[in-house]
């Protein structure tokens, strides 16, 4: 099984610079989807099973539960988020789609090395884990650094956590899941409340611009907009 | 031995596009035209005259001729029994440089129909042209990147080592690295064979075409080549691809023959399914995917040296 | 040391009769008492060439590497009533001088051992001058375009190169100094990655400079840059592939090891002779297309392979070979330095690893984007229809032009073999382990595919000419234009159209500029309308320029200090004095 779980990491890291390179809304959210399809089938290709035999109820739980909330809940109230707003459906990077993803190919490189001179060989079930989850994590806060709209940061932030997640499959197998099932609670609050956020914003604004979020200091714009 | 199952892949060549058609047909509904479509065409055409423009000169006509007696170079320098290491006598002389050759082998052919495009003096062929040479060049160093890989995989030289020169054990621990060199070499054949979503065979519009474009002038014998041509690179990237994904296999050579076209039969499969589901991409799109390609190759390196 | 020598000889005389063959007709047109100014540069530069090359030590070298660079600015200069040339001829006056100054500091820290990192970075820059490495490469694309095309030959040729030969003699372990670097041996891989980065820059700077080009002669001097890259490269994966820190197994001499060093040297050094031959042969033709035509805008011409068949032809074949693919020779050194990376890549050591990948990947690049240059040099320039009425009137060069570059072409065909017998010979000659004598054959079996490659073509030419005789074959009809039925030459793809793809996908780094000379007048009877795009050197614009008047304003600053009163020099030189005793008593 070792093998499957590192085609199913080599995967993500392809997730990642899919999303770098991806210039639509839709596809992209998808991308985020298939992350978490992949998170939740993450733990299960780690179990050892011919030596721990069938995985207990709690990492069925965790593999279900991260399936459907990242894979399926998030996504599908993204997308109708996005369908809702009529928001332009494109990414509107502040840098092109070409030095994105050269920049995401220098993070995951950067994650190799990190990750290799890390050295954790303790309680480790990939190596290619920990890695991906550098990856995955740089990728989220590049995506967040350098995409203008409100969803697109969003998708940042749910790229992180996806490498969060990938971290703590990795690493703490037994224990980190339940860390992992609390944080996946907060993210889902999070992405939730920033759902309703955006057709909010975008009722009150007509946009959802970022930058022109950040004018919000100015008290006369704020007038002027009402 | 390996000459008989060149002769045999020669053969064969056609076959592998119309499998790719059939599939399309498939997925549109269609009854489709055949299997052996290609072959009746090819018949045709070597039966039929060569009109040429009075533009053209000696290169227009020499072109499809030099770029089919490159890509069957590169045919007979392609280990098809899939037998690694010097046992291979048909090819030991070449061994050490035979994978390099083969690539530039394909450069040269391309030079080639690029300049019998550029000939013509048409302003859709020229357009053509550029659009393929900036491709081609964009692919290169992906193509050489991995085959730098495959080398650091098998620790061989020749085609034959690095397409089958390692044990079935390396999937098991360095299967990232092979997933990503399969992927990029994937997108690497469909550009190079001009497929969608880089290029489309089928499109009616000259301004939408590259590989079409290029050769709207030529006909009879010389189309029958370049087609003919055409069928044979296809076959031969499908068989690297196939020979590097597939490990080193204890059978008897007809049977790892049978095997590789095998594969190169479900490569054609993949690559009718993907045009039947993919749009062709925007022209202005194509370098970063092709820039993608270079990007997963390195990685792959990256991964193997690393891990 | 003779082998090498040799090996530098054989263009600069195989150049020069070629380049004296084709220039008795190249000056044809020239006023008579011009001529003998020509012929007098010509020798001088050749002789001094010569002298370079034979030069018993290092004062000898320089006086010759001097003379060399005067003569040759005599032939820069050569039509000397245009101010294009004029100022080319400045630039690489400035660039010969510069060069031999940082070599004439070269050469007192030569013999130094502390010293070995700053000889080899002050030869590196006084070679690179002349060699191209940029940001050196300034002179090159202004002065190529101004020399006469048998000036360029050989300049391209043959004189570029020889800064190669004195790297390799004065600068490198294979040289006159061996003891030295054994000293030190950090030397080799910090000149291994100097020479690497700088090869990197040179080829692929060097072609991408090359593909907007729509001066013929400033594509191929650019495309000396790339070359000179290429060769660079070699040099550098050499350098590293001798290291004595590594494992003995990749570098020593023993049966078992890896041929790296030997792999790439003798494929950068036979990359020096065949680009010499191929690119003399296109400089060459370039010159018969000047001549013939009046122009070398590659816009203006077109269709010159119907009217200049034999010039034409012998272009296609050269910028086969430039191109870098087979059957040429061109394609066999490049072969050579593949080979010696992907030993590289296999010896698993981290430092030769990456250097493997980095040439593989720059070859490869440079490689593709040649394909593209040449292809659309050959296409805007031969191919078509033309686009000028110059370049429609032409009529086939005089014979000794096109023999001229036919012998060279000879040269590039004898060099598919000659490549082989440099890999054979040149690594014993510089104490390097010698090319395994199985890989030896293996480059014969190239050489044999090479020819199967020619016959193969000839059999299915055979075979398409019984399919359709020559007798129907007929020219029926104006090439296909989406059905409109009359095409004129202005529909035809330009050079600028064909690169402009690339052009723009590489338009952070090229800068290339746009001019827009609009519609004026009435809708009705509009004026004519223009676009045209242009890229310039960006290191003469972007790095030489901002030097220059940085130090011009600095020395401004300078003349504070002349006042034009003499009191004030006095007192100045009296400070002077006062400074120095005060330093020589601390």
């Amino acid at each position: 099984m070792i093998s499957a779980s590192e085609i199913l990491l080599t995967l993500f890291l392809l997730t990642n610079l899919l999303l770098a390179g991806t210039g639509r809304l839709p596809p992209a959210i998808r991308l985020v989807a298939a992350q978490g399809w992949f998170i939740g089938l993450l733990p299960l290709l780690l179990w050892n099973w011919s030596d721990a035999g069938a995985p207990g109820l709690r990492i069925w739980t965790v593999a279900v539960v991260n399936a459907l909330v990242k894979g399926l809940a998030l996504p599908a109230l993204l997308l109708y988020a996005v369908r809702k707003v009529h928001a332009k459906r494109e990414m509107e990077p502040l840098v092109s789609f070409r030095v994105s993803q050269l920049l995401v190919f220098l993070i995951v490189a950067a994650s190799f090395a990190v990750g290799k001179l890390l050295h954790v060989n303790e309680a480790i079930a990939s190596e290619l884990a920990i890695p991906v989850a550098f990856a995955t994590m740089g990728t989220g806060l590049f995506l967040i650094c350098s995409r203008r709209k409100a969803v697109t940061q969003v998708l940042g932030f749910l790229v992180f956590e996806n490498g969060i997640s990938v971290f703590g499959a990795g690493i703490l197998l037994e224990y980190g899941l339940v860390v992992e099932l609390g944080i996946l609670l907060d993210v889902f609050v999070l992405v939730f409340v920033l759902g309703i956020a955006i057709y909010q914003i975008n009722r009150t604004f007509a946009s959802l611009d970022t930058d022109k979020m950040n004018r919000l200091g100015d008290i006369h714009l704020l007038h002027h907009h009402h | 031995m390996n000459i008989a199952y060149f002769l045999l892949a020669l053969l064969l060549a056609p076959f592998f596009l119309g499998l790719v058609n059939q599939t399309k047909a498939f997925f549109a509904g269609r009854r489709g035209p055949g299997l052996f479509r290609l072959y009746f065409d090819l018949a045709k055409l070597l039966r039929k005259s060569c009109p040429r423009a009075a533009t053209s000169t000696w290169l227009f006509d020499l072109a499809p001729s030099i770029a089919l007696a490159a890509t069957l170079l590169a045919a007979l320098v392609f280990p098809w029994s899939l037998e690694a290491g010097p046992t291979d006598a048909a090819h030991a002389p070449l061994a050490a440089l035979s994978s390099v050759v083969f690539f530039y082998l394909l450069g040269t052919g391309r030079f080639f129909t690029v300049l019998g495009a550029l000939d013509t003096g048409s302003a859709f062929e020229g357009m053509g042209a550029s659009r393929e040479v900036q491709f081609s060049a964009l692919v290169e160093p992906a193509i050489f990147v991995l085959l730098g890989f495959l080398v650091l995989l098998t620790g061989g030289d020749s085609l034959a080592d690095l397409l089958a020169g390692y044990q079935t054990g390396i999937w098991a621990h360095h299967a990232a690295p092979l997933l990503l060199a399969g992927l990029a070499f994937f997108a690497i054949l469909l550009s190079e064979c001009c497929r969608v979503p880089f290029d489309d065979p089928e499109t009616h519009l000259e301004l939408t075409m590259i590989h079409e474009a290029m050769i709207l002038d030529n006909a009879g014998p010389d189309l029958a080549f370049i087609h003919y041509g055409a069928a044979l690179k296809f076959e031969l990237l499908a068989a690297f691809l196939v020979a590097m994904l597939l490990p080193a296999l204890p059978f008897a050579s007809a049977l790892r023959f049978a095997l590789l076209m095998g594969g190169v039969g479900a490569t054609a499969v993949a690559v009718g399914i993907v045009e039947s589901t993919l749009a062709r991409m925007r022209f202005l799109k194509t370098p970063q995917v092709l820039l993608a390609t270079l990007l997963l190759t390195t990685l792959g390196a990256l991964l193997f040296v690393l891990f | 040391m003779q082998e090498l020598q040799t090996l530098f000889l054989v263009p600069v005389i195989a150049l020069g009769l070629a380049a004296a063959l084709h220039a008795t007709a190249y000056l044809h047109g020239e006023a008579r008492r011009h001529q003998p100014r020509f012929w007098l540069f010509f020798v001088a530069t050749l002789a001094a060439m010569a002298g370079v090359v034979l030069a018993p030590g290092m004062l000898a070298f320089l006086l010759a590497w001097e003379a060399m660079g005067l003569a040759s600015a005599g032939l820069v200069a050569f039509e000397n009533t245009e101010k294009s040339v004029r100022k080319a001829t400045w630039i690489y006056l400035l660039a010969c001088h510069a060069g031999a100054c940082a070599l004439m500091l070269a050469g007192v820290l030569l013999g130094r051992p502390d010293c070995t990192l700053a000889a080899f970075l002050c030869a590196v820059v006084g070679f690179g001058l002349k060699i191209g490495f940029p940001p050196f490469h300034v002179w090159l694309p202004e002065a190529h375009p101004a020399a006469p095309a048998p000036a360029s030959a050989i300049l391209s040729g043959a004189m570029i190169p020889l800064g190669f030969y004195g790297l390799l003699r004065f600068a490198t372990p294979w040289g006159q100094a061996p003891e030295i670097w054994g000293q030190t041996p950090a030397m080799f891989a910090i000149s291994g990655w100097i020479l690497l980065v700088l090869g990197i820059f040179g080829a692929l700077g060097g072609i991408l400079f090359a593909l907007p080009q729509v001066n013929l002669k400033k594509l191929l001097a650019f495309s000396s840059v790339e070359n000179m890259g290429v060769v660079a490269l070699g040099l550098g994966l050499a350098c590293l592939g001798t290291d004595p820190r590594f494992d003995p197994r990749f570098v020593g001499t023993g049966p078992q090891a890896t041929p790296i060093a030997a792999l790439a040297l003798s494929g950068a050094l036979a990359h020096v002779l065949n680009h010499g031959f191929l690119k003399g042969g296109l400089f060459l033709g370039a010159g018969s297309v000047l001549r013939q035509t009046g122009t070398l805008d590659q816009d203006r011409l077109g269709g010159l392979l119907k009217r200049l068949p034999k010039t034409g032809t012998l272009f296609v074949l050269n910028a086969l070979g430039l191109a870098g693919l087979p059957p040429l020779n061109g394609f066999l050194s490049e072969l050579l330095i593949y080979l010696a990376a992907f030993h590289a890549i296999r010896s698993h050591v981290p430092a030769l690893m990456a250097a493997g990948f980095l040439v593989i990947a720059a070859l490869a690049l440079t490689g593709g984007l040649a394909a593209a240059a040449y292809t659309k040099a050959i296409g805007a320039t031969f191919l078509g229809e033309s686009r000028s009425d110059a370049a429609a009137r032409a009529v086939e060069a005089p014979s000794r032009m096109w023999l001229a570059t036919l012998g060279l072409f000879v040269g590039s065909l004898a060099m598919t073999v000659g490549t082989v017998v440099c890999a054979r010979l040149l690594p014993p000659a510089l104490g390097i382990a010698p090319v395994p004598d199985a890989l030896l054959s293996s480059l014969l079996a190239v050489v044999g595919i090479s020819f199967a490659l020619v016959l193969l073509a000839a059999a299915l030419v055979a075979v398409r000419r019984i399919l359709c005789p020559r007798g129907r074959i007929k020219p029926v009809c104006p090439t296909w234009d989406c059905g409109y039925h009359a095409p004129t030459a202005r529909m035809a793809y330009t050079a600028t159209a064909f690169t402009q793809p690339l052009v723009d996908l590489f338009a952070p780094l090229l800068k290339p500029r746009h001019h827009l000379i609009p519609f004026k007048g009435h809708p009705a009877t509009p004026t004519d309308a223009a676009f045209v795009t242009e890229t310039d050197d960006r290191a003469l614009a972007g790095f030489w320029r901002p030097v220059f008047t940085g130090c011009a304003r600095l020395f401004q600053r300078a003349h504070l200090l002349q006042s034009g009163s003499l009191h004030f020099y006095i007192f100045l030189a009296l400070l002077a004095v006062l400074v120095l005793l005060a330093a020589s008593l601390v």
